[in-house]
């Protein structure tokens, strides 16, 4: 049971170290932009951050992590100071140490097996250079009270401590400054402590409570001070109540001789014009005097035993319970610290598990407040008091679960916040500047979610400043800023964070992604072709693609997008992806706010109802029964839809489920299965679409045919949910739609799990159960081939655009191939019907003529050089290509060696009267002579056996 | 030992008691598509979506209509229901009462069943919870 304990007590010791270690990166990056003018402010608190700790690990004697903590601080030390400047490489051997310092402190117990004595020999140096502080072994910092160290500058000036119990009432004053009241009634005993001071004061006696001494951590020791108003206040330009502040910070403020409301605002005098300050603190006194900046001679450590006896001694006279814990150092802050750091909420740790049951509690709260509304609405007319009561516990309700839920939120400064620093150390790496610029930080985001962003947004600003922003000489030369800036923004968007990654870099150059893209095989070449921008952007997607030209530490190996992208879709988010050559690249992320609650839209189909989740929905359509001209048509046996004269492929819900369909006739009312199979609408198609308004329309019903009225029935409409999936759109055919809900996603049980369909199932308001769907295996369930889609529009809107500038400028597509090596041949590309490939091992031979097995039958082979005055074929090794000319009468391969191009050209074919019969002419292409064939000429010559071919008219049957 | 009995169709079958959390007629369920066949579909208990197997089903014989008095035997492990017929009495047993399957009792069912316990009026067949909640046992 104890080894439980204190491992809870190591975890907390790990989360607040974790904590600080989190605050004191910013700070850090903070002081090194402000270089010269460092706000103490800052330096204070990462000084404090660090030592906490120190503190915290030497309490635990984890003795590696207090003694890199305790020379980070020294280091600190030097800033607060200001005997040291701030510069790039201190604040990278800070950023080091505390790195290491991290790693040890998430294994705590297993620290001292992790090497860090390079972090440690890096802050030396920085320690040595300055040599302020006296080297002392950092060991010796305090961890127990066992063996009191004696100051041994303290002794040589031969000071004594000595304890009496009675009281130098002459010097002796209230404690003003006391972080806490003393509990009522035990505050009457109090331990007398005489300590000597400098030689003028002679002894110095502290009245203290002796539940404070107990309350101060075994860890600290006392110290005691003496401040001259003068040269320790005056000169250094600080008021009495800041001096005592900063002891309260440091450490437990037990005692003073000063009354510092009087002596600060009226001027009073202490005696011998001497402040004694009595105190516990960690520090050790060469370094705890040089944060309060008095000299170590105004200070004298106090042997702990001896503070420890006068304290027995006082509490022999009166007995009391356990002392009190001590507090933190930070809410022992007084509140007058005017700069203070910004006043933090109060907050506890409470487990995930914790949190996930109160809102699994609190949903079924609001179903049960639903079902006792039911239940309560016919009594609130016998007993009106029961509305008000019901309101009531209407409101909380709601309020609570939304506070439950808001549990979950974390901000997502707390994320980006960690990225500073990558981007700090990145360009360091890559000799770059940069600088990122962090926006709507308060935007908040389910802490899993926040979680797993981490590692794709940490990948993208690499990418970012890898290959996006240029090395800062050519940023100058093309007239950027020196500096590259990225931008990391979250923003709220219709129930969705949409998180931009922004930079004002080089752009991601499509070319160059295909290129590599075709190199790896990762696509093929006529695809590629056919691609707009936005999908060859899309192209880095790809698993494997990097355009890097070197692997580096910083990227290049090329797991790097797809991993991001299957992460970001992991969390039920979408990533798009946007460049301009030399103006940038921004890649936003739509994100849900929490994965357990998801906006999404209700549908039915038969009689069961459905979640969408609304990330996936992109429109909602409806068919209406009447309007002929926009309906469902069939194609094959597929639905589709005409949607802004683009096809949009259909399912329908109810089939694709394989559910039994459920129609509500429009005017008899009770259900019937709808024997209807397909959406589609099977009217023969209007010949216009005006005048098939006009057109007695088929009812849905098929029972009633031609029956004027269902078409009126908006029961009969066919509505159309459009789901996103990925870049692709499908229509979802459902028989009902509801409102949007938010539901919360439970996920699938281990048994229906391999159900492709669903993504999970919700809990609706009713208490009902309903599934999830899942666009994307919807699509797949579905049966649908996306890619070849694509395909098929892209090869459509290439043609158009060929078209296109074929009429603008009145060109012409030609094939151009050799024959013989050195001799090209071109031919309209209007005139070929295919273009072969073959192994000339399986060309045939009957007598003279060859023939190639083609779709089943034998297609003789026609070669130019026995019809025309050209050079006989070149052999090619393995490979010889045919073409099959566009027509209409014989069916005949044309041999060619090597196809070259298809090309677009505005060149004028001549011809002369010494050009032989079977060319159309001659042309410059490409700065090669290219002679034009004219196909109906050849056959003529084929037909004819001219040559040295054989006469035959084809002699396979089959061919026409 | 003590098993809760319940009935599909005729035959008196039992699970370790043990092994239940609960009996209700939460009967709201949820078809699940593309599910296993023996998948009834899915019902809100309290906030958590339970499975509730047609055991029916599940041993190879036909579908169970909801009647009267069909109930869910819901299984602690995996959050599992069992659609039953009707529920019967929590029966003791002791140990030389229950025999492992007699060799002629082949089949789907046969897979499922653990024991058989001879009851004064009836023989009881004891079903493996850990068999039911198998994914790949008996049929898919």
């Amino acid at each position: 049971m104890s080894q439980a304990r204190e491992q809870s007590i190591i975890d907390e010791f790990i989360a607040e170290s974790c904590e600080h270690l989190d605050a004191i990166e910013p700070h850090l990056l903070a002081l090194e932009q402000e270089g010269e003018q460092v706000p103490l402010e800052i330096v204070n608190r990462v000084f404090r951050a660090a030592h906490s700790i120190k503190g915290a690990s030497g309490f635990h004697s984890f003795k590696p992590i207090t003694k890199l903590s305790h020379v980070m601080e020294g280091v600190l030390d030097l800033f607060l100071k200001g005997k040291t400047n701030v510069d790039v490489d201190k604040v990278d051997a800070l950023l080091a140490g505390m790195d290491k310092l991290r790693a040890m402190i998430e294994a705590p117990q297993s620290c001292d097996q992790i090497p860090f004595g390079d972090e440690l020999e890096r802050l030396r140096a920085i320690l040595d250079e300055h040599r302020t502080v006296p080297q002392r072994n950092p060991e010796n910092v305090p961890g127990s009270n066992a063996e009191p160290k004696k100051e041994p500058k303290a002794e040589a000036r031969g000071m004594t401590f000595s304890w009496v119990t009675e009281n130098d009432k002459a010097t002796e004053t209230k404690i003003t400054t006391a972080p806490r009241d003393f509990p009522e009634g035990q505050g009457s005993a109090k331990v007398e402590l005489n300590v000597a001071g400098p030689s003028p004061l002679g002894i110095v006696s502290f009245e203290i409570d002796p539940q404070r001494i107990a309350g101060v951590p075994a860890n600290m020791e006392f110290h005691a001070a003496w401040v001259y108003p003068e040269s320790d206040l005056k000169k250094k330009g600080r008021s009495l109540q800041e001096f005592l502040t900063q002891v309260a910070s440091f450490g437990e403020c037990l005692a003073s001789n000063m009354n510092v409301g009087s002596a600060s605002e009226r001027g009073d005098k202490p005696k011998n014009d001497v402040y004694c300050v009595f105190f516990a603190t960690i520090l050790e006194v060469d370094l705890m005097s040089k944060i309060l900046d008095i000299p170590p001679e105004q200070m004298s450590a106090i042997e702990t035993s001896a503070v420890e006896a006068a304290r027995a001694q006082a509490s022999m006279s009166s007995t009391r319970t356990d002392p009190p814990k001590p507090s933190c150092e930070y809410q022992a802050l007084p509140k007058t610290l005017a700069n203070s750091p910004a006043p933090t909420r109060e907050t506890i740790r409470i487990g995930v598990d914790l949190v996930d049951r109160m809102m699994n509690l609190a949903g079924e709260l609001v179903l049960g407040r639903n079902q006792l509304r039911q239940n309560l609405e016919k009594l609130v007319y016998e007993n009106p008091k029961l509305g008000h009561v019901m309101q009531n516990v209407d409101v909380v309700t709601s309020e609570l679960q939304e506070n439950i839920v808001k549990m979950r939120l974390q901000p997502v400064g707390k994320l980006f916040n960690r990225f500073p620093r990558v981007v700090r150390d990145t360009s360091r790496k890559l000799f770059k500047e940069a600088e990122l610029v962090l926006e709507g930080l308060e935007v908040e985001l389910d802490k899993s979610i926040l979680e797993s962003l981490s590692d794709p947004l940490i990948h993208m600003i690499r990418n970012c400043l890898d290959h996006g922003i240029e090395p800062p000489e050519q940023r100058a030369r093309i007239g950027k800023p020196r500096a590259g800036q990225i931008r990391l923004g979250a923003l709220h968007e219709g129930g969705q964070v949409i998180i931009t990654i922004a930079d004002d870099g080089a752009g991601i150059d499509g070319d160059k992604v295909v290129e590599k893209a075709l190199s790896d095989g990762a696509v093929e070449a006529d695809h590629v072709r056919t691609m707009t921008q936005d999908e060859r952007l899309e192209l880095i997607f790809l698993p494997g693609l990097s355009t890097a030209k070197a692997v580096s530490d910083v990227s290049g190996r090329g797991v790097g997008m797809d991993v991001v992208k299957t992460n970001i879709e992991e969390i039920g988010g979408h990533i798009e992806i946007e460049s301009v050559p030399e103006r940038g690249t921004t890649i936003h992320i739509r994100l849900p706010l929490t994965l357990a609650i998801i906006p999404s839209l209700i549908v039915g189909a038969g009689g069961q109802r459905f979640a969408i989740p609304q990330v996936n929905v992109q429109e909602l359509v409806c068919v209406r029964a009447g309007d002929a001209s926009h309906k469902i048509e069939m194609l094959g046996d597929v639905e589709i839809l005409r949607l802004r004269e683009r096809l949009l492929p259909i399912v329908s819900l109810t089939r694709t489920l394989n559910l039994e369909s459920e129609f509500i006739h429009p005017s008899t009312g009770p259900q019937v299965t709808d024997r209807m199979e397909w959406l589609a609408d099977h009217r023969p198609p209007a010949p216009i679409p005006t005048e098939a308004a006009t057109e007695p329309p088929l009812c849905q019903c098929q029972a009633h045919e031609n029956c004027d009225d269902c078409p009126q029935h908006p029961e009969s409409d066919i509505n159309i949910v459009v789901l996103r999936v990925g870049v692709n759109r499908i229509g979802l055919g459902v028989e009902e739609l509801f409102d949007t809900q938010e539901i919360v996603v439970k996920p699938l049980a281990n048994h229906v799990k391999d159900c492709q369909c669903f993504a999970g199932s919700t809990i609706m308001n009713d208490g009902s159960v309903a599934m999830i769907l899942d666009a994307t295996g919807m699509a797949e369930s579905a049966g649908l081939r996306f890619a070849e889609i694509r395909a098929e529009e892209r090869r459509r809107e290439k043609h158009e655009a060929r078209i296109e500038e074929s009429r603008s400028c009145n060109q012409q597509s030609i094939l151009v191939f050799n024959n013989a090596l050195e001799e090209c041949f071109a031919l309209p590309l209007g005139d070929v019907s295919r273009l072969e490939i073959t192994d000339p091992q399986r060309i045939e031979r009957i007598g003279e003529q060859e023939f190639v097995a083609y779709r089943g039958e034998g297609l003789p082979l026609v070669y130019l050089h026995k019809f025309l005055p050209v050079r006989p074929t070149a052999k090619n090794g393995d490979e010889l290509y045919f073409i099959i000319p566009k027509n209409k009468r014989s069916m005949v391969g044309i041999v060619a060696s090597r196809i070259l191009d298809t090309i677009e050209t505005d060149v004028t074919i001549k011809k002369d009267a010494a050009m032989a019969r079977g060319l159309a002419g001659s042309a410059i292409v490409d700065g090669r002579l290219t002679m034009f064939l004219n196909v109906d000429e050849i056959l003529d010559l084929y037909e004819e056996g001219e040559g040295t071919g054989n006469a035959l008219a084809s002699p396979v049957p089959g061919v026409s | 030992m003590q098993y809760i009995t319940f009935r599909i169709d005729h035959r008196l079958l039992g699970v370790d008691v043990l092994m239940v959390r609960e009996i209700n007629r939460v009967l709201d369920i949820t078809p699940v598509q593309h599910a296993p066949e023996y998948v009834r579909g899915l019902v809100n208990l309290r906030g958590q979506t339970v499975t509730i197997f047609d055991l029916g089903v599940r041993l190879g014989l036909a579908p169970r209509k909801i009647g009267e008095e069909s109930h869910n035997v819901v299984l602690k492990s995996h959050t599992v229901g069992l659609l039953v017929d009707s529920i019967g009495d929590v029966v003791k047993t002791k140990k030389h009462d229950v025999e492992p399957p007699p060799a002629n009792m082949g089949g789907i069912q046969g897979a499922f069943v653990s024991g058989v316990a001879k009851l004064e009026e009836e023989l009881l067949m004891i079903l493996s919870v850990r068999k039911i909640l198998e994914r790949s046992g008996g049929e898919q």
